[in-house]
């Protein structure tokens, strides 16, 4: 048995452990905040959560870079995914920045008020205030981006994937 | 693209994963083939069709196309 064969067997399992892991430790917040788990476990919870997270996280990026384990229809499934991963950012982005301009000075009022650590009090001007909040807004949407969107590739893969069976 | 697939591997009692063995791909490429969902690419059809030992354009039927 050559060793490719067995790669391909691999790549759906570990696109089942990584789609079942995710969304185990999204439960996990949400048991929390229902008062579902005991208060005394809340820090294990989290770093269960946390280790959870960032396993899986590390998972699908290597799913997402590790060609060689894919066969031609799992690469179908990848390019699939992918290709509706390219039209969601393309239009969700726009969109957000646009929302940003648009309610420009409602999100400064909004930082100051809500998240006051978000925009220094010693800002001068308040055209000072947006530039750190958009600057601050946009390092959260590239950092959230980063974090998330691989997750979003392995719901959709699983998704086309089920849609086929 | 239609095919005879599902009726070659039954008259071989082939099980889904023992085709997939058989031709280096994942069960889940076996099941998407035979249901229509992904056309193979051309080394692959050959390589089915080889495999059954029948012409290609007897595993496959693209009338429909």
């Amino acid at each position: 048995m050559n060793t490719t064969r067995k790669h391909y067997r691999y790549y759906d399992t570990l696109i089942d452990i990584a789609f079942w892991s995710f969304l185990i430790q999204s439960i996990i917040p949400w048991l929390r905040l229902l008062g579902l788990t005991d208060s005394q476990l809340h820090g294990v919870w989290s770093t269960v959560s946390m280790s959870l997270f960032i396993g899986t996280w590390l998972l699908i990026e290597f799913l997402i870079l590790a060609g060689f384990m894919r066969d031609e229809y799992a690469q179908g499934l990848w390019q699939r995914a992918g290709a509706k991963i390219v039209k969601l950012l393309t239009t969700a982005l726009p969109l957000i920045f646009l929302a940003a301009v648009i309610f420009q000075d409602q999100i400064v009022d909004w930082l100051r008020t809500q998240a006051p650590d978000a925009i220094p009090s010693d800002v001068g001007t308040p055209q000072e205030a947006a530039i750190l909040a958009h600057a601050s807004g946009a390092l959260k949407v590239i950092f959230y981006t980063a974090v998330y969107l691989p997750f979003v590739f392995i719901c959709l893969y699983k998704w086309q994937r089920w849609r086929d069976a | 693209m239609k095919n005879k697939l599902k009726v070659l591997r039954a008259m071989r009692d082939w099980s889904q994963a023992d085709l997939a063995e058989r031709l280096d791909v994942s069960r889940q490429a076996v099941n998407a083939i035979e249901t229509g969902k992904h056309d193979p690419s051309l080394p692959l059809a050959f390589r089915i069709a080889r495999l059954f030992e029948m012409p290609i354009e007897e595993v496959f039927d693209d009338t429909d196309q």
